[in-house]
Formats: C-alpha cells, sequence, structure tokens
C-alpha cells in the first residue's frame, strides 16, 4: 500500500537532516509560465521519432536545434519535501528520520515523497519518488546525474560573429578574393553547477573551434572551412602586414547567384563539455555545436568599383 | 485580452467545433445512402470530402484539446492544486507526472504562476504540421508567453518576462479523450520574437 509521509510530528526538525539546501542560486532566463518555464516540457516515446535538425549530447540527451536560442538557467540545488494526505500536498522539507527510523507499525509501507531540483526560479526536476520503509537514508546523490541537470542549464550561445571587411549594414558585402577575416565577439566559456545532499558537479561548456559554412545544401570546399579559437579581431588602426589571423575565408564566386543574391551563412561554435565533481568523478559530456545561421552578400571587385563598397 | 474572455472565446470555439463535428458525420451518412443508391463515380468525390472532414474535425478536436490542457495548467498553477480534476482530464503520461510534479513544487514553495491583466500569453499550433496517427496526434506550436512565477506570501517575482516558444506536441487519445501527453522545446527567444513574427 501506497501512503503518504505524515505531516504529523517531526517538523521542527527538518531543517538539519535535508539534503543540502544551499540558499537559492541565481535564477535562469526562460520565463515562468505555462510555456516558459524550463520544467514544462516531458519528452516521451511518442516524441522520440527525431524532428529534424537536433542536437544530441555525448550521452544521447536532446539538445534540440543547434541553430535555436537556449535560455539557460542557473545553479541547480536538490532537495526533499514531504508530501502528506491521500491526494499528495507537499509539504515542508522531508525529515529523513521519519524514514529511516519509522514507526514499527509502518514498516514495509511504501511512501512517496518530493524530489525537487531546481535553480532559484524554475525547476529541472520535481518528481514523486516512491521508498518502502524503513530506508537507510537519502539515495546516494549520482554526481553524474547532477552533472546532466546542470548541462541543461547552460545557455550554449550562438556565436556573434564580426567580419573584416565589416558587414554592418545589410547592404554590405564582401569580395571575392579578397580574404575575409571572421571572429566571434561572444567567445567565452559558461558554467553551471548542480548541488545535491553535499555532492557538487560542476559542468563547463569550452568553445574550442569554430567552423564555416556559406552553402550549407551543397558541398564546395571553397565556402566551407574553420580554425581553432575565436579568430582575431581587425585592427583598422594597423597596417594589414601587421596583423594576422588563422580564421579567415577567401570566397572565389559572387553570391549573386545564390537565393536573395546572399549566401546562407551558418557559423558554428563547436563547445566541449566536461564536468568535475567534489568527489573526483568527472569526464565528458560530449561536444555541443551551437550555429548562427546569417545572409552574407558577396560581391565583384567590379561592384566595389560602381559602388564604392567596403574596404578591409 | 483578459483570462475570461479568452475562456468564453474558446467557448464558443467549443461549441461551433461540437455543431461543425455534427455536421459532418451528418454528411457522412448522406453520403454513404448516396453511394449505395447512384453510382460510383458520385461516391468518389463524396468520399474525399469525408475524409476531409473527418481530418479536419480530428484536427480541431485535437487542437482544442491542447488548448485545454494549456488551460488547465494555468488554473491549476495559480492555486497552485495539483489535484485540480481539469489537470487529469487534459494530460496523460510523463506530461502529466511533469505538470503535477511542478504543481507540488509549487505548492511546497509557496508559489503561484501569475499573469497579468493584460498578458500577452497565446499560443498558435501549426496547423499544417498536425500529423495523426491512429491514437496519436503531433504537431508543433509557437506561443507568447508572460506568465511569472511568483511568492504568494511576498509577491516576489522569482521567474519570469516574455518568451516565445517552439515546441512539438504529442497528444494521445485515451479512453476517446485527445490529452497533452508529451511536450518538447524546440526554440525559445526573449521577448516576442522568433516565431510570432515569422
Amino acid at each position: 500500500m501506497r501512503r503518504r509521509v505524515a505531516l504529523a510530528v517531526t517538523l521542527a526538525v527538518t531543517a538539519a537532516v535535508v539534503l543540502a539546501t544551499p540558499a537559492w542560486a541565481e535564477p535562469g532566463g526562460g520565463g515562468g509560465g505555462e510555456l516558459g518555464g524550463d520544467d514544462q516540457y516531458a519528452d516521451g516515446e511518442l516524441l522520440d521519432d527525431g524532428s529534424g535538425a537536433e542536437v544530441v549530447a555525448g550521452d544521447g540527451e536532446d539538445l534540440g536545434d543547434p541553430t535555436a536560442p537556449r535560455a539557460g538557467g542557473g545553479n541547480v540545488t536538490c532537495r526533499w519535501h514531504e508530501l502528506h494526505g491521500e491526494t499528495d500536498s507537499a509539504g515542508p522539507p522531508l525529515d529523513w528520520s521519519l524514514l529511516t527510523d519509522p514507526p514499527s507499525d509502518w514498516v514495509g509501507r511504501q511512501v512517496s515523497v518530493l524530489r525537487i531540483c531546481g535553480d532559484g526560479g524554475t525547476y529541472e526536476v520535481a518528481e514523486v519518488v516512491t521508498f518502502t520503509l524503513p530506508v537507510s537514508g537519502p539515495p546516494v546523490v549520482n554526481p553524474r546525474d547532477l552533472a546532466v541537470m546542470a548541462r541543461n542549464r547552460l545557455p550554449f550561445p550562438p556565436p556573434d560573429v564580426a567580419f573584416s571587411p565589416p558587414l554592418d549594414d545589410p547592404e554590405d558585402f564582401l569580395l571575392v578574393q579578397l580574404e575575409t577575416w571572421i571572429w566571434a565577439t561572444n567567445w567565452g566559456e559558461v558554467s553551471r553547477t548542480a548541488s545535491a545532499g553535499g555532492v557538487v558537479a560542476t559542468v563547463t561548456a569550452r568553445p574550442v573551434r569554430m567552423t564555416w559554412d556559406f552553402t550549407p545544401r551543397r558541398s564546395d570546399p571553397s565556402t566551407e572551412g574553420g580554425c581553432t579559437g575565436p579568430g582575431t579581431s581587425y585592427d583598422p588602426s594597423k597596417r594589414p602586414e601587421e596583423q594576422s589571423t588563422a580564421c579567415s575565408i577567401t570566397f572565389r564566386h559572387s553570391s549573386a547567384a545564390e537565393p536573395g543574391a546572399a549566401y546562407e551563412g551558418h557559423i558554428t561554435v563547436i563547445y566541449e563539455v566536461t564536468w568535475t565533481s567534489n568527489l573526483g568523478a568527472g569526464g565528458s559530456l560530449g561536444a555541443v555545436p551551437r550555429t548562427t545561421v546569417m545572409p552574407v552578400r558577396v560581391g565583384e571587385q567590379q561592384a566595389l568599383n560602381e559602388s564604392g563598397g567596403t574596404q578591409q | 485580452m483578459t483570462r475570461r474572455s479568452l475562456s468564453v472565446a474558446r467557448l464558443v470555439v467549443l461549441v461551433a467545433l461540437v455543431l461543425l463535428s455534427a455536421a459532418a458525420c451528418s454528411d457522412d451518412d448522406g453520403g454513404a445512402v448516396s453511394s449505395d443508391s447512384t453510382t460510383s463515380t458520385t461516391t468518389r468525390p463524396s468520399t474525399t470530402t469525408t475524409t476531409t472532414d473527418r481530418t479536419a474535425a480530428i484536427k480541431a478536436e485535437v487542437s482544442e484539446a491542447y488548448e485545454a490542457s494549456s488551460r488547465a495548467f494555468i488554473d491549476a498553477a495559480a492555486i497552485p492544486d495539483p489535484n485540480l480534476p481539469a489537470l487529469a482530464a487534459t494530460h496523460t503520461g510523463p506530461m502529466y507526472e511533469q505538470r503535477r510534479g511542478v504543481l507540488l513544487a509549487l505548492q511546497a514553495d509557496g508559489r503561484v504562476i501569475r499573469y497579468p491583466e493584460n498578458s500577452q500569453y497565446r499560443v498558435e499550433i501549426d496547423e499544417g504540421t498536425i500529423e495523426v496517427d491512429s491514437d496519436v496526434a503531433r504537431f508543433e506550436i509557437c506561443g507568447v508567453d508572460d506568465g511569472e512565477r511568483v511568492v504568494a506570501a511576498t509577491g516576489e517575482v522569482v521567474a519570469g518576462g516574455v518568451v516565445t516558444v517552439e515546441a512539438h506536441v504529442a497528444m494521445q487519445r485515451v479512453d476517446g479523450v485527445w490529452k497533452l501527453a508529451e511536450r518538447q522545446q524546440l526554440a525559445e527567444w526573449e521577448g516576442v520574437a522568433g516565431c510570432a513574427v515569422e
């Protein structure tokens, strides 16, 4: 028979035995409503059919469309709460002594408690867990599970990209046969933690490589490439021969024949995701790409002569 | 638009859909009688029309059921009440467990989800994406949500802001009733953006 943990007796002693309940970390983005809350989604077998351009992490988890924004969230903490009454109403933080040392007539019964893991605003996990009494104590926390929760709160920002010659205006265009510099202006690590029961997992996403493809619907080596690192921003106050970059492309053809007279630029940053824990365990959670899609016009030198164009 | 006017509007839509479904069934019966008494050449257009009507009626049912599930959660989260009958009546499977868990957590934390008086909340179902396979329907939605999570006792907003969300949805027909079974976020934008302005 399933029973809810009775509130009854020992609420006063709960705080000390609750699974680590540090102060709330900062809330994340993503809104708080019916659609906007990060916790308003649940996958199962029905949607397990793939829906297009999805990112699947090293552990098999779907991280969504690589070109879609991702709000992320704050650091995650986990705790347990009582459930009581026949209709499951949530109570205060759980006193584990109710479960580890129950009254003798409770032994063998099943009780359900509420597990909550969340940042300051929304929940990563909010689930009912059932135990058979007595229990030996709070379940051992798997640091890798915490790491996956922390990763789910990472924003994985797509690259903000700059070019030289610059593309400040929709009418601006790059030039064929001229080296174009590419660099990411928001290159940086992002990190989140998740903690429970004294176990803390820290996940870090580190950008390691940038790639680009300006003709994603066909293979054309002249419009594809990549580099390690964010690239170098071009400094117009310096002479060209005084600076260099590992991240550049030289277009061979104008984009005039492309749809909308522009290449469909896909600039991708690859994040390597790793985790560590205060228990010493750690490892890789795979590589996650995030892509910015943008139209890029490329013109012939003749166009430069006629319109003034742009220059490096 | 206020929540009340939304409810009234949906009620009107529901009544219209019921009448439409009844009309479709009536056409169906009429077509069958007609095919028995006339040549087969007159049957084909009738059958096609009936199939189209049925498909349209199912899509309408699914859309209405999805809206009802959203409304049920919003109503439950305003209390919050994980045992609101409308929740079980409109949800099933993982999504039901997820929703109940969130409502229980809100309850434990003394929080509610509320919407501003002039809420921008809206959801559009991309009808072109609705696929019905026996008792499962899948489709995509685009919604704008300005719900806020609020500490009931103090009014402190702990999560909020306007977001636009694109999501993949699965509804399942349980005992003849379409219910929200799964939902997977595909993309999210701050403000009214992305799929809401495309």
